[in-house]
């Protein structure tokens, strides 16, 4: 039976009178060519839903979502971005100052996955140096025709130091998962210095939107 | 009476693809509905004498497509007398002349039939949803056969037949006519079996007639129809006649001249398409009528339920396929008649020079006036009337349009409000939409994701149309690129124009230069941060409190508003309210868009003045549903309350506004209805950086004179007391910029005087004006006086709001 | 099967024109076009024109030649096409009585050819039960209904205080036995006692059961019996209210239902779209499914609407086997409109076999599991004495559903989009489903567990819904959100966790400890 009345979402629950869980706050922008799926992983994240015709993104779209870790609460700020080549020059805007990075490819169109290689380069020249890179390469329900094999991006990955997954908004096959191995590679203790450097709050500051529980 | 029957329906159920095939883009396949949808288009725009013109499509539930066409008199199968053989070739001839015009444009009939071939007293002939198999693909799309089997050619039956194969069932249907009923009750099967056998013959026709023991009938036919019916029935396609053979032949031989029908006056010598959309505002269900004569049967869901369904398997129990009836069902326009019964007979040739009528449906919101039917007909009957004069009404047209646009006509009212002339047609057939370019890619990726739920939208004709139309855009403005969004300000003009690319190209042609100068550059930030800015200025002008709330946020419209301007709102909205948007668009120009935006967020104000930065994006990141009537009002009046020189930009394709002393000043609205803050000082143009970071736009100083003249504003003059003193605007305030200090918050401290003046302008709805002579002071004068926003926000909302 | 699939063809297109120097020298051009050509051969000229930069003094000319070319050459491949039939024809190269077979099944499909059937006894009887109540006669059939459940109901109550008596005796009298045990009884003639009492229990039961059935067959017979009559004579007669109504051989009208326990219900409105939106109102009780689905039926909706096209459906979670569907245990009376729940599931799972064993195949399965349902399926079954008119039937795994961390993938989370789209699919406009995917919460459940599979399963239905709505059926208008009665007190917390999730993203719980999957 429950016990616990949960009154209002402030109140965060926290598991049997453990310490004050820390809130992080983390900048995470995805990138890649146009209809690799960024907006359907960060739809599938966010909101649990998946759209065949996912509208395309003009610009940028702004999400949230809180992850739970252990002893952190970490939330992530994502800016998915416009993926056509001419919005790329807004890209820098979005993805100044992230701690984290998703670059998606569909793995049945190689092009894509060399337009993904080349934002990693972006990234690793122009982004922050403590950056968190992850490879995402989506649409892996479609495996049949695929052609991007996965351990040529798993070798490119591993060459660059990128977190790799593939992954189907589609089906969620590691849509969480890629976001969780995000959240566990990123620096939670340090404050860093720096405005735009992670953000640790404590509860009571911790976002209305929030329910977050144990 | 039959002639009372003016159009009617007839229903089929398309096919349905199993479960969850996906096609090769890995998207599901498109429902056949919607593929018949997109084809029968074509069809809507046919019009010929012996045609029967096609109203309606429509997409039920459940894959259920109900056309709609007009009707005359009965069908051939319907006569019990025989008919003379002067009458035979008289409907021979008029089948031949409709079916010439389908041949000529691709559309093979394969559904010829003695039930499909309507005949009215007066001896006119008109084909019948001659399009069954155009629209289904060649039947591709529906679960059952097309056609009756004994007009079936041997080669359809077998698996081929073109055009030709119309010849042969319009030879049987002309041998049946002289001879009676061929094959007459016979299943199927022992039909086709007949047919086949007929291959071996060397006068298919003649052995028919004996197979019918009518070989002395057959032989009693003159000479000239049976040489028809023969060479319509050779067994080889390549060695019948063609419907043009056949028409000039028949023509030759038809003494009977077409008795020539007085043209109908009043109600009944409107256009179809208009009498039908009348009746079905005036409450006609198409729906009603199939149900009640049966041809949608009611079958309870419940009884058709499925009794299991298996993960990865198949569905177990539940619906059948529907059978096809071919039958149709008739409609009277009675409902109409007697709904606008008591309107005048004049009052169906609207006269140019008459005065425009003031209707009492006038003053409801225009989603009503949209169904009103009496409305509707008055506004249709005068919008036919001014756009027939187009393009010597476009001026009338415009104002028409400005009270609103019916529906119907919504294409041609647009293409006229654009400007669209000439020879488009031509124009757009010499563009090359076809060889492949590098943004072809990028074109093939976006289109599946443009306002997909539109029905006409998400086919493979609505995928092919738009491809062409983006293509043929960017090939002839080369010196514009495409941006993601270019897709979605096209669906519009492809909406409305489906069958008429022509149009809908030039639509786009005229809409960009006007209303998206130089968005589509490749380098188009500059433009863009212009827009942003301006928009910015004009929100904070007309909602000062809410854009002081987000200036504070650090919301900026870069994070949210590109969208909205890059695609005039198209990518926000769905189709049936960008229509709305557009429509005031059109009419009010290039600036309208800025106010729309302010517009919206006045619609959130309160959730946004309660948000913080992460809330207020995810607002916008799925924005609630937008009150658009509301919206467009709203706009118009915050736009026409504007001066004009406060949305003035540089990239616009509008005549530059013509004042030898342009000055600019800066302006705010404090609140809505409370005021205005203005400072003006010497400057032609003001740079973009500084632009960029005004939150308070500038005024000309013609439309400032304007506005004192008219006692519209409060002048605070900010110069120091000495400049004051020798020279002001009289009745203006010196409150010297020096002399605020940050701190303050009450209006008070400003002084007694300053404060009556400023609350009294307040009162009064007044702009208030910050004038300024010095140049210099231009970065410090800004911070003042936004400041002063602030100071005068916050003493006064609770006394004023 | 009218055109069989064209193979289309490519044909040369040639063109020669002077040049302005020389009148002998051509210029030729070679342009293969695709027959039938699908496109504007206008605008086929036109390209020709600048990729070979031709003279526009020739486009007039190239116009009409293509046009004639395309137009001949679309001719030729009919005529070819059907010319080769035609020869194989007369050479008996072709199937015929294949091709014939084909077309008389196809025209099957048309109701001209189709075998006459008349309707169905149940579609017939489920016309005029739609007509009549919709006619002034409903209140007479709803009093006649309430009567029929009374008596079902009486007897189920006097069935279940005999077989209390029954077993109240037989406990004393075992009792006593046992008293003496070792005494004057032996643990022979214990177990003798226990066998007769079991033999006294189910001859009991037996005969209740017997004499319910028999009930509910005459009153299932005679509903039908009275209902035909009276559909006649308000067709014949327009009748207002039935005569003979059975109801006079019932002595007293059944007392009015008592009020439904106050719910602890919030509704919502919300708008699913990005451009276009869509209107859904959800509602969350606090209620168990089954109360949702047995709940009284006094005001008639369900009657109303039971041959509309806006049904109503619930969704049980279950085991694999039919015949242990939840329903069972719900005391039931008399359905006039469809077969006895035990014969439906007995239905249902003699139909799953084979295509369950079919579908199976693939994975190495137990041989008693082979032809056995699997988590993710879905059995319905139809009904006319509950609240719901249908119930889905979620095959699901009560011990999965209880422990682990679901992910979206899960086959219990499949079956419910399966459920959803079939409801799509056959006009079942509202749904109430368990918000848990479990009847009730036990221990091990706490709060966290409660909010963060609540929010899965909204998140999922919402993608659910969205991608239904994209099918073209009918409107899921309502959804019923079921929270365990044992979870009352987190109530408060899922309301205001619902329009969370339907307006901005909640928290997430990882499944801990992480990994790919």
């Amino acid at each position: 039976m429950i016990s616990i009345a949960m009154a209002t979402n402030r109140s965060a629950q926290r598991p049997n009178g453990a310490p004050q869980t820390k809130v992080c706050q983390f900048k995470l922008v995805l990138l890649g060519e146009s209809a690799v799926g960024k907006s359907s992983l960060v739809l599938r994240f966010v909101k649990g839903q998946f759209h065949e015709y996912q509208e395309s993104t003009i610009g940028a779209a702004f999400l949230t979502q809180t992850l739970c870790l252990d002893d952190t609460t970490v939330k992530f700020e994502i800016w998915d971005t416009a993926g056509q080549e001419r919005y790329h020059s807004l890209a820098p805007m979005y993805y100044r100052g992230a701690q984290a990075a998703i670059v998606v490819y569909d793995i049945t169109n190689q092009d894509t996955f060399g337009r993904a290689k080349n934002w990693v380069k972006e990234l690793q020249r122009q982004a922050s140096p403590s950056i968190v890179i992850a490879l995402a390469g989506n649409k892996s329900d479609l495996a049949a025709k695929r052609m991007v094999e996965f351990e040529e991006a798993q070798a490119y990955a591993d060459e660059n130091g990128l977190l790799f997954m593939e992954t189907s908004a589609k089906t969620a096959m590691n849509v969480n998962d890629i976001f969780l191995a995000i959240a566990n590679k990123l620096p939670k203790s340090e404050v860093s210095t720096g405005g735009a450097g992670t953000r640790v709050l404590n509860d009571a500051d911790a976002p209305r939107a929030s329910s977050c529980c144990k | 009476m039959e002639d009372d029957y003016k159009f009617a329906a007839s229903t089929f159920f398309a096919k349905n693809h199993p479960g969850e095939t996906c096609g090769s883009n890995g998207l599901p396949l498109t429902p056949s509905s919607i593929t018949i949808l997109g084809r029968s288009q074509r069809l809507l725009q046919i019009e010929h004498p012996n045609l029967c013109t096609y109203l309606d499509i429509i997409r039920g539930k459940h894959e259920r497509i109900i056309v709609v066409a007009e009707v005359i008199g009965k069908a051939l199968a319907e006569y019990t007398t025989k008919f003379s053989y002067e009458e035979i070739i008289n409907i021979a001839t008029q089948v031949a002349c409709g079916m010439k015009l389908l041949h000529d444009g691709n559309i093979i009939h394969r559904t010829l039939s003695d039930d499909n071939i309507l005949l009215d007293s007066n001896g006119r002939v008109k084909l019948f949803h001659y399009g069954m198999y155009y629209m289904t693909n060649e039947g591709k799309e529906v679960p059952f056969p097309l056609g009756l089997p004994r007009y079936f050619s041997p080669e359809a039956i077998i698996g081929g037949g073109g055009p030709s194969a119309d010849v042969w069932a319009f030879g049987i249907i002309i041998l049946e006519l002289c001879i009676g009923k061929l094959w007459n009750n016979l299943k199927p099967s022992p039909t086709m079996r007949r047919i086949l056998t007929l291959v071996h013959s060397n006068n298919p026709a003649e052995r028919i007639a004996r197979e019918h023991y009518a070989l002395d009938a057959y032989k009693e036919i003159p000479e000239n129809i049976r040489g028809i019916i023969e060479k319509c029935l050779k067994i080889y396609p390549s060695e019948r006649a063609t419907f043009k053979d056949l028409h000039s032949e028949l023509s030759s031989m038809n003494t009977r001249t077409p008795s020539e029908i007085k043209p109908v006056r009043g109600l009944m010598g409107c256009k179809l398409q208009y009498l039908y959309h009348w009746w079905q505002l005036a409450g006609g269900d198409i729906q009603a009528e199939l149900k009640k004569s049966g041809l949608i049967k009611n079958s309870p869901p419940i009884l058709s339920m499925p009794i299991a369904i298996l993960l990865d398997g198949p569905t177990i129990g539940g619906k059948t396929g529907a059978l096809f009836d071919r039958r149709i069902a008739k409609y009277s326009l009675d409902l109409l008649k007697n709904r606008l019964s008591h309107i005048p007979p004049s009052d169906f040739y609207p006269l140019m020079h008459e005065r425009r009528r003031d209707y009492e449906a006038m003053a409801l919101p225009k989603i009503i006036r949209e169904r009103d039917t009496e409305y509707q007909f008055y506004r249709l009957l005068w919008f036919q009337r001014l756009l027939h004069g187009y393009p010597y009404t476009a001026q009338c047209i415009r104002s028409e349009a400005e009270i609103d646009i019916p529906p119907l006509v919504r294409g041609d009212v647009w293409a006229a409000l654009l400007g669209v002339l000439g020879d488009i047609e031509t124009h757009y057939e010499r563009i090359d939409k076809e060889t492949p370019t590098h943004t072809d890619r990028q074109i093939d990726v976006d289109i599946p994701r443009c306002h997909q739920y539109c029905w006409l939208l998400c086919g493979a004709e609505g995928h092919k149309k738009l491809k062409r139309l983006l293509k043929a855009w960017l090939l002839t403005n080369p010196q514009y690129v495409y941006w993601q969004g270019l897709d979605s300000l096209t669906a519009p003009f492809l909406y409305l124009n489906f069958c008429n690319e022509a149009r809908a190209f030039a639509c786009l042609t005229a809409f960009v230069p006007k209303f998206l100068h130089k968005f589509f550059l490749k380098d188009n930030s500059a433009v863009i941060k212009e827009y942003l800015a301006k928009f910015w200025q004009m929100a904070a002008f007309h909602e000062p409190q809410l854009a002081t709330h987000l200036h504070d946020i650090n919301f900026v419209p870069e994070l949210f508003a590109i969208p909205w301007f890059l695609t005039m709102f198209s990518h926000v909205f769905p189709l049936h309210k960008i229509v709305h948007l557009w429509d005031a668009l059109l009419v009010e120009g290039p600036s309208l868009p800025l106010f729309m935006g302010a517009a919206i967020l006045r619609q959130l104000r309160d959730t946004l003045l309660d948000s913080g930065f992460n809330e207020c994006i995810l607002l916008f990141s799925d924005l609630p549903e937008i009150d658009i009537g509301e919206c467009v009002k709203e706009s118009i009046d915050m736009c026409r309350s504007t001066p004009k020189s406060l949305s003035y930009r540089r990239f616009t394709n509008e005549p530059e506004i013509k004042d030898p002393m342009v000055r600019y000043a800066y302006i705010t609205y404090l609140n809505t209805f409370i005021c205005k803050i203005i400072i003006y000082r010497d400057m032609v143009e003001i740079p973009m950086e500084i632009l960029l970071n005004e939150v308070c736009p500038r005024i000309s100083l013609s439309d400032f004179f304007s506005l004192i003249c008219q006692d519209k504003c409060c002048v605070i003059d900010i110069r120091s007391n000495l400049l004051y003193e020798k020279s002001c605007i009289e009745g203006s305030i010196n409150i010297p910029y020096s002399g605020v200090h940050l701190g303050q918050h009450e209006l008070k401290s400003l002084g007694p005087q300053p404060y009556k003046v400023l609350v009294e302008a307040v009162k009064m709805n007044k702009i208030i004006v910050v004038a300024s002579a010095e140049d210099g002071t231009a970065q410090l004068v800004r911070d003042k006086v936004f400041d002063f926003i602030k100071i005068l926000y916050k003493g006064s909302p609770s006394r004023f709001i | 099967m009218t055109a069989t699939e064209l193979e289309n063809t490519t044909k040369t297109f040639k063109f020669s024109f002077p040049t302005c120097t020389n009148e002998d020298l051509l210029f030729k051009l070679e342009v293969p076009v695709e027959i039938p050509y699908p496109g504007s051969t206008r605008e086929l000229v036109q390209r020709i024109l600048k990729m070979f930069h031709i003279p526009v003094y020739l486009e007039d000319d190239l116009n009409e030649k293509l046009a004639d070319f395309v137009s001949e050459e679309t001719k030729n491949f009919h005529h070819n096409r059907d010319a080769a039939l035609i020869d194989q024809l007369k050479n008996n190269e072709l199937d015929l009585e294949g091709i014939i077979k084909n077309w008389e099944k196809q025209f099957k499909n048309v109701v001209d050819f189709a075998e006459q059937k008349g309707s169905s006894d149940e579609e017939v009887f489920a016309a005029a039960y739609h007509k009549l109540v919709h006619s002034p006669a409903l209140e007479t059939i709803l009093q006649v209904e309430s009567a029929y459940a009374k008596t079902v109901m009486d007897m189920i109550q006097n069935r279940d205080e005999d077989i209390k008596k029954l077993t109240k005796r037989q406990t004393e009298e075992m009792e006593e036995k046992i008293r003496l045990l070792n005494t004057s009884t032996t643990e022979e003639e214990i177990n003798t006692l226990a066998a007769k009492h079991f033999e006294a229990q189910s001859l009991a039961t037996g005969r209740w059961d017997s004499q319910l059935d028999a009930l509910k067959h005459t009153q299932r017979a005679e509903h039908r019996a009275w209902l035909m009559n009276a559909i006649n004579e308000y067709q014949t007669e327009e009748k207002i209210t039935p005569s003979n109504s059975p109801l006079c051989s019932y002595a007293s009208l059944p007392p009015a239902p008592s009020a439904p326990a106050a719910l602890l219900e919030e509704s919502f409105t919300i708008h699913l779209g990005s451009q276009l939106k869509q209107t859904h109102n959800i509602r969350l009780v606090c209620a168990d499914m089954l109360d949702l689905c047995a709940r009284d039926r006094a005001d008639g909706g369900v009657s109303l609407s039971l041959y509309s096209s806006e049904l109503s459906g619930a969704v049980l979670v279950c085991e694999a086997r039919p015949s242990r569907s939840p329903l069972t245990s719900l005391p039931r009376v008399t359905d006039h409109h469809f077969p006895d729940l035990h014969d439906q599931l007995r239905r249902i799972e003699e139909a799953v076999a084979e295509p369950a064993e079919a579908r199976n195949r693939s994975r190495s399965e137990r041989e008693s599991r082979r032809r056995a349902l699997r988590a993710g399926d879905v059995f319905v079954t139809r009904h006319s004495d509950l609240a719901q008119h249908v119930v889905f039937h979620l095959v699901a795994d009560e011990d999965e559903l209880r422990s682990a961390e679901l992910s979206s993938r899960h086959r219990a989370l499949l079956g419910l989009r399966e459920v959803l789209l079939a409801a799509h699919r056959n006009d079942v406009s509202s749904v109430a489903l368990p918000l848990l995917l479990r009847r009730e919460l036990g221990e091990d459940a706490t709060a966290a567990w409660c909010l963060r599979r609540a929010e899965l399963v909204l998140k999922c239905v919402k993608g659910f819904v969205l991608e239904a709505s994209a099918a073209g059926g009918a409107r899921l208008t309502t959804l019923t959100a079921a929270v365990p009665k044992d979870a009352r007190a987190l109530f408060p917390a899922l309301a205001a966790l619902l329009p969370a999730v339907f307006r901005v993203a909640g928290p997430l719980r990882p499944r801990l400890p992480s990994g790919p999957v």
